[in-house]
């Protein structure tokens, strides 16, 4: 019985993460808090650096990671925020960083819980950024995400999401790998592109004219090769633990024969898989699709999966005000049509199976709505 | 009651079942309401979030009720379990909104200050809930103590499971219908 924010944790000591900075915040901490305790019994060989804010952490990773150590640390909500700056800087200079992110309202007001606001402020960032749906899906991407994030067709740093509250306190059944079996799947990190050494001095970042615009290309063919190695990591995994995730950038349910779907990202998937099931035992044609990443964002698959669902919905545990979701908005560029868009949860506001029930019997309208 | 709701969840692992636990409280201090809650299912559980219908409600400090209104809204065959040196029907008397609800009334903090001399009786009552619901096994429960105690002295954590036997045997003793 492991919650989200061991499951974090566990993922970088497997991983062999050397280099942890870091800053609490709720409902991060216990992430940081149980690697501090592994260090001090000697169970976790990495380096522990209490900074004095999230910016400091940031920076820190930046740093450690330019120097070739495999690094990790978690922040969340407001801490998030305080990191934008140097979020450009880490995937501008093409750093295999791991962050995790225990999603939580920003404030005004101040909330503890859960909301998607956060990450999806970085959405623009350059970072992959990956949404779990349960614990176990934690530790795995932890792991995945250096893999991939290392992988020489990427170089990009990867935040990973868990839901505050749903997921980082809740426990529930996790399955520890090996530390062999992920010495062998994740070998020691080896970069050829970008380090520090003094021994063969590098200039990192400096400042360019006409270039930049060449960098950010090679950022979004990163981005575009992710896709691919996302694709191949996830099933290298699948095929070693006996768990695939899916369809990897999303992962489809019910979907073969729906008539009406509604579309997701995080913990609150497994509440509507469960509103899923009651419908269909009921003989509704109704299916989910979870987004798993939202950069890359999966368009080619969203549009396999949906083309020949009649009314698609959206769930936003988001919202952009003056716009509307923020998933929602994208889902529609990417189809060319109408879905229905739906705001609810924000701030850990509950949704439960009726109100998903709800959800889908208002379908096939291009408005918004917010579910309260 | 963090505790007690992970010894649950652990036990029914161990008992071979999927199970599902976490708290809910604001002030991170001691003597705050506290809740915490425990799916237990035989299928991979799908459902997250606090429980609005439990099927068992336990209430290790009864003076709760007077600032959260704890017996509203529950369903017709939810089973409540209070920790009370009051009787049941004494209970129900006072609280007619359960009277048509399983409740049972049991001295949880009494045994607790006879086996730990502390008014702790978070696992006392696991021993209780076992012997009305049959949700857990001894074995699972014993084994689920010892890692969720793990910290704590080893005479306290035998202390705490003598007790919650006592508690047990207080149902199993008493006949009381179980399922």
């Amino acid at each position: 019985m492991i919650a989200g924010n061991g499951a974090a944790a566990w993922g970088a000591r497997l991983a062999r993460a050397e280099i942890i900075p870091n800053f609490p915040i709720t409902p991060q901490t216990a992430i940081i808090e149980e690697i501090a305790s592994w260090i001090a019994s000697g169970e976790m060989d990495a380096d522990f650096l209490p900074m004095e804010s999230e910016h400091s952490v940031i920076s820190a990773l930046a740093a450690a990671s330019s120097a070739g150590t495999r690094v990790f640390s978690a922040t969340s909500s407001q801490g998030l925020m305080l990191m934008t700056e140097m979020m450009f800087v880490t995937s501008g200079l093409r750093l295999p960083v791991i962050l995790v992110n225990v999603s939580r309202g920003l404030s005004a007001p101040i909330t503890l819980w859960s909301d998607h606001n956060d990450v999806l402020v970085q959405r623009d960032s350059g970072w992959l950024q990956i949404f779990c749906s349960n614990n176990q899906e934690v530790l795995d991407s932890v792991v995945m995400g250096y893999k991939i994030a290392e992988n020489s067709e990427v170089l990009l740093p990867m935040m990973i999401n868990l839901d505050g509250f749903t997921l980082s306190v809740t426990r529930e059944p996790v399955e520890i790998p090996s530390q062999n079996e992920i010495d062998d799947f994740l070998p020691a990190y080896n970069p050829t592109h970008t380090i520090l050494d003094p021994k063969e001095p590098m200039s990192m970042g400096g400042a360019v004219f006409d270039e930049y615009m060449y960098f950010r290309s090679q950022q979004r063919m990163a981005m575009c090769n992710s896709k691919d190695v996302i694709t191949d990591i996830c099933a290298e995994w699948g095929k070693m633990t006996g768990r695939g995730w899916g369809h990897e950038l999303v992962e489809l349910y019910c979907l073969e024969d729906s008539e009406r779907a509604l579309l997701i990202c995080g913990s609150e998937s497994a509440i509507l898989k469960y509103t899923v099931d009651k419908l269909r035992a009921k003989g509704e044609k109704v299916g989910m699709l979870r987004l798993r990443a939202m950069r890359p964002f999966p368009c080619e698959d969203i549009i396999d999966a949906l083309s020949d669902v009649e009314e698609i919905g959206v769930i936003d545990q988001d919202v952009s005000p003056g716009s509307g979701g923020i998933i929602a908005t994208e889902v529609k560029a990417c189809l060319g049509r109408s879905v229905t868009s739906f705001i609810a949860g924000l701030g850990g506001r509950r949704i439960d199976a009726e109100k998903y029930e709800k959800i889908f019997g208002r379908l096939g309208r291009d408005v918004e709505e917010w579910i309260f | 009651m963090v505790v007690t709701s992970r010894i649950l969840g652990t036990a029914a692992l161990y008992d071979g079942l999927y199970a599902q636990d976490f708290p809910l409280y604001g002030a991170a201090r001691r003597g705050a309401p506290v809740m915490a809650f425990v799916r237990i299912d035989d299928k991979p559980i799908l459902l997250r979030g606090y429980i609005a219908k439990p099927d068992i409600l336990m209430l290790l400090d009864e003076s709760i009720i007077e600032v959260k209104d704890v017996f509203s809204d529950l369903s017709d065959d939810c089973t409540i379990i209070i920790n009370t040196t009051r009787n049941t029907g004494d209970f129900k008397d006072e609280h007619p909104e359960i009277k048509d609800l399983r409740v049972f009334c049991f001295d949880g903090t009494g045994i607790a200050l006879e086996y730990l001399k502390k008014s702790i009786p978070n696992v006392v009552i696991i021993g209780f809930l076992i012997g009305i619901t049959h949700l857990i096994t001894i074995d699972a429960f014993k084994k689920a103590v010892r890692d969720e105690l793990g910290k704590y002295p080893p005479d306290l954590i035998d202390k705490n499971i003598e007790g919650a036997l006592k508690a047990h045997e207080l149902v199993t003793g008493a006949g009381v219908t179980t399922r």
